[in-house]
């Protein structure tokens, strides 16, 4: 047996014993932080302009911290439409040559409306060629980067949002519109140099996609289940300096009140079943020169047993009637699928792929290169790892 | 519903049949084939006659032994969805994508094939292909079938993963609502019946029970 449970099994109890003094301690912190909170509760505006100055990306408050919105009425006719997507890496020990694969699960479901067909379906795409393994800096052909794990995590963001535009372009508009992915807008992509040629590749593709959406008028969401958004936590950081030994709130503790804690910790708590958060902008230096009119806001969303993060464009945040739009559809999608947008759960099934698939996959590749007299040969380190040998 | 038809004149049943599409076949073995029903909740009725052509001349008959319905996808499970005064139907109007992610399956136990003008109640030689149509015998395709010989009745009794007595009741019923003369045809199968089970009364007595129990018979 690879695992030693005995000693295992003395960790977790170690373990066990942190995680309960951690949350016993989150607690008394967040009872610190509710008079910083009350303070600054109608002096968002101060918040704001303290925001803009701050170099980390931070949320910058568009109204008082407290604001909740109840859940406008749950309509009965819309139209939901959900991406999601998953990868297979290139796999170097695989000896079937370098390629990945990305699938995007795509749903949409016309609710109320028993005269459209609801679709749910999935899109593989293969990357092989040069073109595909590599990003290639336009200014300097020689410097590559190849395509995999972040980048290939940050294409994949972008083929979820194209797909989600082409659904949009594609819908019948016979209901209001509204089209989530699940996750964030706001994507990393790694630079290896400032200034770097790899994020104007993503981003630019990425707002082109977000911009497809704003033309069809459809609203479009990401929703994070369970965040852990910390971007109001920077705010209070910037705000408190983050130095506890002066801090009055943390009155010379050994550290910050606001270590470990997230946005949710800070104003999900006050929020009902079905509530909203007020909007918060995010200001972040690598994503605003990018993003221009697409520039992100999010507002937090109490499910019940959960605090989720909800991301919008600018362009949506400025439309009410857009915005009360996909607040109750978010809380009749979540009442469908139990705690979690119904539409999003099936862009995941259909995203999935499975060890099964993955077999099948390779066995075409393999097949394929065979037929071709190219032998498939897997590195030593996977043959090793196939037959095990004693 | 589709239809289509199927011309039968070089089998045992003269004429053109009405040929009702049900289902597709998922899985198939030589002595039972399953099949996906074209739409939710639409398998034929429990102990159903149904058959299948090959291109190669065969038609397979079969007898519905068993259907369910599910999720599509292996290991999902369907979960309580009502609530309020959301139930049954309106169900399914709160959640159309469920038709798309649920199926309907019923696996059929083979009794017999036709090849050419023969019509045989044993095994067919070769099991029905993947994927081809399941469609509900007609009428006159049971009649025949049942007045050729009651030797399919065996493979019912000794069916391994189908309550092999209520599915033999049911294929009796069934089959004695598509006759002419239904009371002469259970008369028939009664006998038959009497002949395979003489060493269990018992069990006789109670497949004849639920054989006759919509007739008033018992």
């Amino acid at each position: 047996m690879p695992l030693d449970l005995l000693e295992l099994s003395t960790q977790v109890r170690q373990m066990g014993e942190l995680l309960a003094h951690r949350r016993a301690d989150e607690q008394r912190r967040l009872r610190l932080l509710d008079g910083l909170l009350t303070e600054y509760r109608d002096r968002w505006p101060e918040l704001a302009e303290l925001a803009e100055t701050v170099h980390e990306r931070v949320a910058v408050p568009t109204g008082p911290l407290d604001e909740r919105i109840p859940s406008p009425p749950r309509p009965a006719t819309y139209t939901a439409m959900a991406t999601d997507g998953a990868e297979i890496d290139p796999d170097r020990h695989g000896g079937s040559g370098e390629f990945y694969l990305i699938n995007v699960g795509r749903v949409r479901i016309p609710y109320g409306q028993p005269e459209r067909d609801v679709e749910l379906s999935s899109v593989s795409t293969l990357g092989y060629t040069d073109d595909d393994l590599y990003i290639v800096d336009p200014r300097d052909p020689r410097r590559q980067v190849p395509m995999r794990d972040r980048h290939l995590d940050a294409l994949r963001t972008v083929a979820e949002v194209r797909a989600l535009a082409d659904l949009a372009e594609t819908d019948a508009k016979s209901a209001p519109g509204v089209a989530l992915v699940d996750g964030t807008l706001l994507f990393s992509v790694l630079e290896e140099r400032p200034r770097d040629f790899l994020r104007s590749r993503f981003y630019a593709d990425f707002v082109f996609q977000l911009e497809r959406l704003r033309r069809a008028r459809v609203c479009v969401a990401a929703y994070a289940s369970r965040s852990r958004g910390i971007d109001l936590v920077h705010l209070f950081r910037a705000v408190c300096g983050s130095t506890p030994l002066v801090c009055q709130i943390c009155t010379g503790a050994h550290a910050c009140a606001l270590r470990g804690l997230n946005d949710a910790h800070l104003i999900g708590r006050g929020l009902d079943r079905w509530d909203r958060s007020g909007l918060f902008r995010v200001r972040s230096n690598v994503h605003d020169p990018y993003y221009g009119i697409h520039r992100v806001y999010f507002f937090l969303l109490a499910t019940g047993d959960e605090v989720a993060r909800v991301e919008i464009p600018e362009w949506v945040a400025r439309d009410q009637a857009m915005l009360g739009l996909l607040h109750a559809v978010l809380v009749d999608q979540c009442a469908k699928g139990f705690g979690y947008p119904a539409v999003l759960a099936r862009a995941d099934d259909r995203a999935v792929i499975s060890l099964g698939d993955r077999g099948v996959l390779d066995t075409l590749v393999q097949q394929e290169l065979a037929r071709r007299g190219v032998v498939a040969r897997p590195s030593a380190k996977l043959s090793r790892k196939q037959v095990r040998t004693v | 519903m589709n239809t289509f038809s199927e011309n039968g004149t070089a089998g045992p049943f003269p004429g053109q049949h009405q040929l009702t599409l049900i289902g597709e076949i998922v899985e198939s073995s030589t002595t039972e084939f399953l099949a996906q029903a074209c739409e939710l909740d639409s398998a034929p009725p429990f102990g159903a006659f149904v058959e299948v052509a090959t291109e190669d001349g065969l038609t397979i008959y079969g007898i519905v032994a068993h259907v369910q319905t599910a999720g599509i996808d292996p290991g999902s499970r369907a979960i309580m969805r009502g609530h309020g005064d959301v139930r049954d139907e309106r169900i399914y109007q709160e959640n159309p994508d469920l038709p798309l992610v649920l199926r309907t399956t019923f696996r059929a136990l083979v009794v017999g094939f036709t090849e050419g003008a023969q019509l045989y109640q044993f095994l067919p030689p070769r099991p029905p292909r993947l994927h081809y149509s399941v469609s509900v015998c007609a009428r006159d395709t049971v009649r025949v079938f049942a007045s050729t010989g009651l030797d399919y009745l065996v493979a019912m009794l000794n069916a391994a993963d189908a309550p092999a007595d209520e599915l033999l009741a049911a294929n009796l019923r069934y089959t004695a609502a598509q006759m002419h003369e239904p009371a002469e045809f259970l008369q028939l199968a009664g006998r038959a019946l009497a002949q395979l089970l003489r060493a269990d009364y018992a069990r006789l007595t109670a497949i004849l029970r639920r054989c006759l129990a919509q007739t008033g018979a018992w």
